[in-house]
């Protein structure tokens, strides 16, 4: 049975909190499966960007770890360009009941600024950072752009183009929302189911 | 203070104290009031179900806030128990009865403690520090001719339940007075508190006048492992946020005094003849290693376990979740599972 009073507590303070670059919103009725944004930190390559992310809630919650995954496709050395799933100790062994789903985002916010190269998620990614930096900083910068930004064409246009390729108009709505705007990251939504 | 005013000032204090609480004595895992706190050797403070739960049933725990390790399931602390019940008697029963419904649930129960705040006859202690906290003390600085050393019972002039020369303690709403919070010790405000494993509080440098190594509680005579205890920050700064100036007072008693945050635990933990998810209902040992003796009689799920020095140590030991265990029970050694085969299961 998930803590819930302690979900809605920490809810309610990420709400209030508008400096910290992060947020959280429900995506249905269940507790148990949210969402997460986080700025880009300035000075990174990830600067100018929200990183949209998924966050599920195992029932002994606080007392497991929340499992989080980036929907927002990025690159970065501890994060699968893949997948989006994320090499961080806090939400493995590192994880404390005294952490909070806020304190987890500030940890994949300062993950962006200071990555850990020599525990890679992404090996491919990794290897570039250690070996041409400058490749990797323009790469990054470069996926930014393209999928982290707060879409400069608008939803209705991002819609259009899904039901273009054949799906309903319902379906790629609210494929764009779980994804984050992330017109890329729905149509393989999409596709997969 | 006002003379035809005591309601707002009940208001103030009741207001007051509410603030104090939620600032020093929430707890970090539930982000609720401390409900039957118990306090880690590290010196940090969580609800009873909070701490059993964060534990490990199979290996040391860590500390949720500062990650040292731990093998002892503390004692409630009934001392910060009963500060929780005066200071916010209405969230603190509201609190209890979530928590009782919880515990129909899992069908296990927490030990009873008293939850109403009542008069206690005086007994043959007396204590000199009988301050009693009101909006005076709150509210004003204009108390400070207090001698260090003999704190005189500032004036009431509101309050029929206090007495001159009699108990302090009052059955009034959010009442909180100094010897609620005396260490035993030295009969004085606590000052700097450690919470031993079987939950009974000392100021530090009362319990530490000799040495640096704490193996046996003072007052019950129980066994404190892992033999180091760090202050309790959090109550600390409650108790100097709500009694300023007798905290004052008591700090000047000890001008060299730093808090000691040196010598973490080495905690030894041999995994042979582990007993999983089970623990001593006496010495708070978890999981339980060496030898193990459980009770045929307790009726109980939860059943009722001895590590084998308090097993042989034979007082009548209370159980940690209610269990009606006496001490004409009878007990049987269990052999760890561990000890004939390699198999874990979880
Ligand atoms: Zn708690
Ligand atoms: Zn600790
Ligand atoms: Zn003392
Ligand atoms: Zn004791
Ligand atoms: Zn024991
Ligand atoms: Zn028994």
């Amino acid at each position: 049975m998930l803590d819930v009073s302690r979900v809605q507590k920490e809810l309610v303070e990420v709400a209030g909190d508008k400096v910290s670059g992060v947020s959280i919103q429900l995506l249905g009725n269940s507790l148990s499966h949210l969402q997460g944004t986080i700025d880009g930190p300035s000075g990174t390559p990830y600067e100018g960007g929200v990183f949209t992310i998924d966050i599920q809630l195992p029932s002994s919650y606080p007392f497991e770890p929340p499992k989080m995954r980036f929907i927002t496709k990025v690159w970065h050395p501890n994060i699968s360009s893949q997948n989006g799933a994320i090499c961080l100790d806090i939400l493995k062994d590192q994880w404390s009941p005294a952490l909070t789903l806020k304190t987890a985002l500030l940890s994949l916010q300062a993950l962006l600024s200071t990555p850990e190269p020599k525990d890679p998620q992404d090996a491919v990614v990794a290897e570039q950072y250690l070996k041409h930096n400058n490749t990797f900083i323009a790469t990054a910068r470069y996926w930014t752009e393209a999928f982290a930004k707060r879409s400069s064409i608008g939803l209705h246009e991002k819609i259009q183009k899904i039901v273009e390729m054949g799906f309903s108009e319902e379906a790629a709505r609210a494929a764009l929302q779980s994804s984050g705007g992330d017109e890329n990251a729905a149509l393989e939504k999409l596709c997969v189911g | 203070m006002s003379i035809d005013g005591p309601c707002d000032d009940d208001v103030h204090l009741s207001n007051r104290l509410l603030n104090e609480v939620k600032e020093f004595l929430t707890c970090c895992i539930c982000l609720e009031i401390l409900h039957k706190p118990v306090v880690t050797a590290c010196g940090h403070i969580f609800c009873f179900w909070c701490c059993h739960q964060a534990m490990s049933s199979y290996k040391p725990s860590q500390c949720p806030i500062c990650q040292r390790s731990f093998t002892y399931f503390p004692r409630i602390c009934k001392l910060l128990h009963s500060v929780l019940v005066k200071a916010v008697p209405e969230e603190y029963s509201s609190r209890n009865h979530e928590i009782r419904c919880m515990e129909e649930e899992i069908k296990l129960c927490s030990p009873e403690l008293p939850m109403v705040d009542s008069v206690i006859p005086s007994d043959s202690r007396t204590r000199d520090a009988s301050t009693v906290l009101d909006a005076d003390v709150l509210g004003n600085s204009d108390n400070n001719e207090k001698d260090s050393n003999n704190l005189q019972p500032s004036e009431r002039d509101n309050n029929d339940s206090y007495r001159d020369g009699e108990a302090s303690i009052s059955t009034r709403q959010g009442n909180l007075t100094v010897e609620d919070v005396c260490c035993s010790l030295c009969n004085q405000l606590l000052y700097h508190p450690v919470v031993l494993n079987c939950g009974d509080v000392f100021c530090e440098p009362c319990l530490k006048g000799q040495s640096s190594k704490v193996s046996k509680c003072p007052s019950c005579q129980a066994p404190h492992s892992p033999g180091f205890v760090f202050v309790c920050l959090e109550f600390d700064k409650f108790l100097n946020s709500v009694f300023p100036s007798e905290y004052k007072n008591r700090q000047s008693q000890y001008p060299a005094a730093s808090i000691d945050f040196t010598g973490s635990p080495s905690v030894e933990f041999m995994s042979e003849d582990l007993h999983i998810s089970v623990g001593c209902d006496a010495c708070g040992m978890f999981p339980m290693r060496g030898d193990r003796y459980r009770c045929k009689d307790c009726e109980e799920e939860v059943g009722f376990d001895l590590c084998g020095s308090c097993y042989s140590d034979s007082s009548s030991w209370i159980g940690r979740f209610n269990q009606k265990h006496q001490p004409t029970h009878r007990m049987e050694q269990i052999q760890s599972p561990l000890s004939q085969d390699d198999e874990i299961s979880e």
